[in-house]
């Protein structure tokens, strides 16, 4: 199971950091879901369903504090240029 | 300190190191999301695999899977000490990449790379005006 809450945790904030950068989005989509389908099935292998489950609530987790984080920073300390 | 404990240490490190070099992978990537994107994640399981071949597979991995994302979050962890440190940049630069310009007597190698990104959620300083 903690092997499934390391690699979402990351994986999360990977996915997160995607959206900055300007590109075209179906790539982005597609990354992300091959990616998640090659780390749950390894992760499903080696942990079971335990791990994968782990994973997909670590993942959607890091994903939500990396979006309220950066919107929050953004709030407080953001200056126009 | 028994072999065991060594082994889920060493499996712990293991991942911490890759998790640092992930996160520098990410930081210098090019851009658009590529192959060589996938290839690392693949790179990620593939560590995690090896530390699955030992005897206690579960305990390995999941050493491995902490010691990954400590390593990943403690690259950032560094990245806003360093921030915090330098009057160079502020927590500008974690929202759009902003920083000062380089002074006079000071000059920045070719060979450096450049993050393409720091921590910009979409629209960059534009969308700060909205």
């Amino acid at each position: 199971m903690w092997g499934g809450i390391g690699i979402g945790l990351v994986w999360g904030c990977l996915i997160g950091g995607l959206k900055g950068v300007p590109q075209s989005n179906w790539r982005n989509i597609l990354s992300v879901a091959v990616g998640t389908v090659l780390l749950g099935a390894g992760i499903f292998l080696i942990e079971a369903w335990r791990g994968l489950i782990a994973f997909v609530i670590a993942a959607v987790l890091a994903w939500l504090v990396g979006f309220l984080w950066r919107s929050g920073l953004r709030k407080r300390f953001a200056t126009p240029m | 300190m028994s072999d065991r404990t060594i082994i889920l240490w060493g499996a712990a490190g293991f991942g911490f190191l890759i998790g640092w070099y992930v996160y520098y992978i990410n930081r210098y990537r090019k851009g658009d999301v590529q192959l060589s994107d996938l290839v690392t994640l693949i790179g990620i399981i593939g560590g995690g695999g090896i530390t699955a071949l030992f005897e206690a597979k579960t305990a390995m991995f999941g050493a491995y899977g902490l010691g990954l994302a400590t390593g990943f979050f403690s690259y950032f962890v560094v990245l806003i000490f360093m921030v915090g440190m330098t009057k160079n940049f502020g927590v500008d630069w974690f929202l759009d990449g902003r920083r000062k310009k380089v002074a006079d007597d000071e000059f920045i190698p070719e060979y450096v790379n450049q993050t393409t990104s720091a921590m910009d959620a979409g629209g960059g300083a534009n969308a700060i005006n909205r």
